[in-house]
């Protein structure tokens, strides 16, 4: 029996446009009430929703409840609501607030699409919304992230949009299942995903996209969406590839970008756990790497809003990007600094996911993938270590007399501090959740809690440990210049396009030279045969006229003769 | 002519649709007679013009039941040669052609009074009455039953908009008429037309039928005769600009707004694509075409068009050349929707048709308003125009997106169908085009958007604030005295009211004349402003770039300073006084948008 649902996805999207109409005490209600709304709605919404909205002679399911649709819906809520919450009384503006909510709505709406065409349509809402919130920072690098972010957004948009098309072409059916990249419709479709949710080689454009955002746009910490929502839609498709090919790729880069990322509080970190994610989890494809990627998108989504609302908090209160310069802040904004360490807590709490993809790497036939995930879990220990530990130390160290300015906002300390409790909260849930796997989306026999998985960690961090020791005088940070795949669209596309336009010119400008002349010349022949003077045309005198014509009738009467 | 319309044979239900689509075929015409009688009564022609479009919508979408419940209303008027008639059939193609163009008319027209008035344009009565033929050739042009219909309508529509394109009179007009009339009545005369011919000396016939006239002729001409029968047809449409005869339209630019909209979005490009549409389904027949070399040809022609039309405009600084380049590159995907010859694809085209042309009007319409308002034509000047034109650059945005094809904009749709027949067919070619051109939209698009929300810039007129003038564009620059209060865009709720606000200008500017000398110092130069402080004070009268003083004298300065802010003060009272939403702070030139902030 289907039930009538309201989608708590437009109800999010729709409020969210009431906010510039409104003010003082209605805004604030509306900015905290709209998201716990949504989130009410989120466990409203019944397993067999009917809600069908016809479009194209299709019908959309907007309203369509799954268990891992309602893990991230439900986080996407939450954290909406804590970004709302830091954003009272502080500077952001509507647009910045409009463009967040829509997108964390949009956000809902890829987890409860019944049907790829739902997640196409609030996929490309978030594109807006997210190009939105990167540009409100109202800057000139931003505007220009925002304009690369938007181009690779849709360019991963149209590729979907193909892919889906090729797909309902084919198949007759937009449903959300199980998809085998074996066709042109599921390759486009991973594709388009993949670009979306920054796999290599298309990826910089996040990194970029996000330092350049206004210290305000920390204040609404949804940008995680971005990353899990892909991880989310990839896990919606299902979709299963080559187990090695994009895990390497992968990791690779991860480790390739966050070498040479700037030594900022935010950028660096950003963008490592999707391609993890997809990497290891979705591009597997097993049954338990997809519970693995939900529920590391999970953990992930809580520490990172975490993360970036005491970086915005930093941001915003000093103006500084550059950890180096943030001496002494642990005097001036503690609870900042509590949450950083927060943050770097969580390692051991959420292990459980980390012990879940070993144990996932570990099915038999994946020796390579093994390897790598071994390398990866190393080299993410080295890389988090050495940098943070500096990190760490320039910011609570007691040597400088603190940066001067207070903390930002009773709210935004509030919601510091919510999340800052959610995260161990929220780890502890999801282990003890992963164990008896009731809320992962596909359900499993398998424990990731075994006692063998342990040893792969341990090892990690041992050799982590060593090389701490081994090689601390070598991670001195120095300017360096790397070449990414963003020089295609920076650089090459700009120059072709010179170039194409250079060259078009020059051959208009030549095809129009020559067929003037063409032209010319003609009517100068014209002109001279033809013209008062030409011979063809030029007044004659009668006499003369009268003999030839004369002489023309004689030769005709001559011919008629003869 | 209604006695024409009762055929004996026809069904009352018939004969009342066939009579309908013969008012729909008259209003326009003696509407334009009303607006010419009504001439020297500028609100009586007006109120002619508005009721006249209305009538026509209302006619119209009266007949979209009829024909979507399956009845095709027939009408003969005329049989001037042997065989060949002038006469009309509404099929739904044509239906959905008359309703999108009547249906923004009244839009238009609404815009263009705002427009006319607060330009203070001249010869408004020849505007409004060529405007209404145009209208009329176009419900020509959308229920033609035959070639010959349509070209005698195709040309009318043509001619009648001539002296719309040229309607400013200078040279620049006149010659992007030239240019407008010339590749337009030279496709037709030497491609349309013995094109038409030739089909009709193929077939006997000129009339448009389900499944195509030439299918019946079968295979008596040769894939490469049709071919080219097919090139004459495409490029004798002049009016679907597909490349290289395309350049009529950025030529055209010169053009009021209100025309441009018409040109782009109401009817003349429209009439363009809608008979390539007609021409290749009713004429060719989908079938005849399939498999033909000259249609995947005529597809890469379109493609060709849509990427090179977009890379150019991507280059265009100014913004109605922009959006001109910009409809280049959107027609031809019409041109590739029919092209691909799948029904998915055909629906597409005929879809995109009403989705470019409601997108197209409000980029029109706010290029105008921001033309009207601030005085600014080139995109590299919209630096922070958002943050004064809130709605109109709002507007803009929404349709943008349209243009570039993001759900839930009409554009999606179209494109979801044209991508639809391009998989069926396995036209690759025609994805990629698809692909490219989305993101070629949105890179010449979203930087006007970025620009005009971005930091306001230091200079330029200031935000509209309640009761101003609607329209401050004057050719003489008197609007530019007035710079500082920057009018309401027309199209937003309360145009309409353009008389009362134009009075309030005159008044407003009466007022500021007198302090004219003090408004118009510059805030910032202190030392220019006053004349005590500036050591020539005759150099201040003189042309051209006035030296800065080596060093003001604090006192100088300090005075400079009491002055400017007593001319704020000044402007305030002066705000208070003539302002509905003076008392508020918030209206103030310097806020920024309010709903925005």
């Amino acid at each position: 029996m289907t039930e009538l649902a309201l989608p708590p996805a437009l109800v999010m999207v729709l409020g969210a446009f009431l906010l510039p109409f409104l003010h003082n005490k209605a805004r604030r209600r509306l900015l905290l009430g709209l998201p716990l709304l949504t989130l009410l709605l989120v466990w409203l919404v019944p397993e067999q929703a009917g809600l069908r909205i016809p479009l194209l002679g299709l019908e959309l399911s907007p309203a369509h409840a799954t268990a891992e649709g309602r893990l991230f819906a439900t986080v996407f809520a939450l954290m909406a609501a804590v970004g709302g919450l830091y954003a009272l009384g502080s500077g952001a503006r509507t647009l910045e607030l409009v463009a967040a909510y829509v997108y964390a709505g949009s956000a809902i709406g890829v987890t409860f699409a019944g049907d790829l065409l739902t997640l196409f349509i609030f996929w490309e809402l978030m594109a807006i919304g997210s190009t939105a919130v990167i540009f409100a920072a109202n800057t000139e690098a931003a505007g220009r992230a925002a304009f690369r972010y938007l181009l690779v957004h849709l360019l991963g948009g149209v590729v979907l949009m193909a892919g889906i098309i090729a797909h309902w072409t084919a198949t007759g059916s937009l449903a959300v299942e199980t998809l085998e990249a074996n066709t042109l419709g599921t390759v486009l479709i991973l594709i388009g995903i993949l670009v979306n949710a920054g796999a290599p080689p298309l990826s910089a454009w996040i990194a970029d996209a996000y330092p350049e955002a206004s210290p305000e746009r920390h204040r609404v910490p949804v940008r995680v969406h971005h990353q899990d929502r892909g991880v989310r839609a990839a896990g919606c498709s299902r979709h299963r590839g080559p187990d090695l090919d994009r895990p390497v790729h992968g990791l690779l880069r991860n480790h390739l970008r966050a070498a040479r990322k700037r030594h900022a509080p935010h950028p660096g970190v950003l963008d490592r756990q999707p391609g993890r994610l997809h990497g290891l989890r979705v591009g597997i494809g097993t049954e338990m790497a997809l519970n693995g990627a939900a529920a590391h998108a999970f953990a992930h989504i809580i520490y990172k809003a975490l993360l970036l609302m005491s970086a915005g908090s930093v941001l915003l209160m000093t103006g500084k990007r550059k950890c180096t310069d943030l001496g002494g802040l642990f005097q001036s904004m503690p609870r900042d600094g509590h949450a950083r360490h927060h943050r770097r807590a969580r390692d051991l709490r959420l292990s459980v996911h980390v012990r879940l993809r070993d144990q996932v790497t570990g099915d038999p036939g994946r020796p390579p993938t093994k390897a790598c995930c071994g390398l990866d879990a190393a080299a993410r220990r080295l890389r988090r270590r050495l940098p943070a530990c500096r990190h760490q130390v320039s910011v609570v160290r007691v040597l400088s007399e603190g940066l001067g300015p207070a903390p930002a906002g009773a709210a935004g300390g509030d919601a510091l501090g919510h999340v800052a409790v959610l995260v161990p909260s929220a780890s502890r849930w999801a282990s003890s959740h992963s164990r008896s796997m009731r809320s992962c989306p596909i359900r499993s026999t398998t424990s990731p809690t075994r006692s063998s998985t342990w040893s792969p960690s341990s090892s990690c961090c041992c050799s982590a440990g060593f090389a701490f020791f081994v090689l601390l005088s070598q991670m001195r940070r120095t300017l360096t210049i790397s070449l990414d795949f963003d020089w295609f669209y920076r650089k090459f596309l700009h120059q072709l396009a010179d170039e194409f336009t250079l060259r078009t010119a020059r051959a208009r400008a030549e095809l129009e030279d020559r067929a003037y002349s063409r032209v010319r010349a003609l009517l100068a022949n014209l002109y001279k045969h033809h013209g008062p003077h030409g011979i063809l045309a030029r007044s004659s005198p009668t006499g003369s006229m009268v003999l030839w014509v004369a002489l023309m009738l004689g030769c005709t009467l001559l011919l008629y003769i003869f | 002519l209604v006695v024409l319309a009762m055929e004996p044979g026809m069904s009352p239900h018939m004969d009342w649709d066939a009579l309908r689509m013969v008012l729909a075929l008259a209003l326009p015409l003696v509407g334009a007679l009303g607006i010419w009688a009504a001439g020297r009564r500028p609100d009586l022609r007006e109120g002619v013009t508005l009721v006249t479009a209305s009538l026509l919508f209302l006619v119209v979408a009266s007949l979209v039941p009829a024909v979507l419940a399956g009845a095709r209303p027939e009408l003969v008027l005329a049989e001037p040669f042997p065989g060949i008639t002038i006469g009309f059939r509404l099929e739904p193609l044509g239906m959905l052609f008359a309703g999108v163009a009547s249906l923004l008319w009244p839009i238009n027209s609404i815009y263009s009074i705002g427009y006319m008035r607060g330009n203070a344009e001249q010869h408004q009565t020849r505007f409004y009455v060529f405007f209404a033929i145009a209208l009329f050739a176009t419900m020509g042009i959308a229920f033609a039953a035959n070639l010959f219909t349509l070209f005698l309508f195709y040309e009318l529509l043509t001619l009648s908009t001539y002296p719309l394109v040229t309607h400013k009179g200078n040279d620049t007009a006149r010659s992007g008429g030239r240019v407008y009339l010339g590749i337009l009545i030279a496709t037709s005369i030497g491609l349309l037309l013995p094109a038409i011919i030739w089909t009709w000396a193929l077939t006997g016939s000129t009339e448009f039928i389900p499944g195509g006239l030439l299918a019946n002729i079968g295979g008596a001409l040769p894939p490469a005769m049709l071919g080219l029968l097919l090139f004459m047809f495409m490029y004798g449409i002049g009016k679907a600009a597909l490349m290289p005869v395309h350049r009529w339209l950025p030529a055209a630019m010169v053009a009021p707004t209100p025309v441009s909209a018409l040109l782009h979005a109401v009817a003349v490009v429209k009439a363009g694509v809608f008979t390539v549409v007609k021409v290749i389904v009713y004429i060719f027949g989908v079938e005849t075409l399939q498999g033909l070399p000259a249609a995947e040809l005529l597809l890469y022609v379109a493609g060709f068009t849509i990427v090179v039309a977009s890379v150019i405009a991507l280059r265009q600084d100014n913004l109605k050349r922009r959006l001109a380049y910009s409809t280049v590159s959107q027609l031809s995907y019409v041109v590739l929707g029919a092209a691909l010859l799948a029904p998915l694809s055909l629906i597409g085209a005929a879809l995109h048709i009403a989705a470019h042309a409601f997108g197209k009007i409000t980029l029109f319409f706010a290029a105008g308003a921001i033309y009207t308002a601030a005085h600014k034509t080139e995109v590299s000047q919209l630096r922070g125009i958002g943050w004064r034109m809130p709605w109109t650059m709002s507007a803009f945005a929404i349709g943008s997106l349209s243009m570039i094809g993001v759900p839930p904009a009409a554009g999606f749709i179209s494109k979801w169908y044209m991508l639809g027949g391009a998989f069926d067919t396995g036209q690759f070619i025609a994805i990629g085009v698809i692909v490219l051109s989305t993101l070629l939209n949105a890179a010449y698009f979203a930087p006007i958007v970025f620009r005009a929300f971005a930091r306001p810039a230091a200079d330029g007129p200031r935000r509209p604030r309640r009761g101003a003038a609607a329209h401050g564009d004057r050719a003489d620059g008197d609007g530019g005295a007035d710079a500082g209060a920057v009018p309401v865009p027309p199209g937003t709720p309360g145009a309409g009211r353009a008389d009362a606000r134009l009075t309030r200008q005159r008044h407003l500017r009466r007022r500021k004349d007198d302090r004219a000398p003090a408004l118009a110092l510059p805030p910032r130069e202190p030392a220019q402003a006053m004349g005590a402080a500036d050591p020539d004070p005759g150099a201040g009268a003189a042309a051209g770039p006035v030296p800065a003083p080596p060093r003001p004298l604090p006192d100088a300065r300090l005075q400079a300073g009491y002055a400017h802010r007593l001319l704020c003060l000044v402007r305030l009272r002066h705000l208070r006084g003539h302002g509905r939403g003076g008392q508020d702070p918030r209206h103030l030139p310097e806020a920024p948008g309010r709903l925005l902030r």
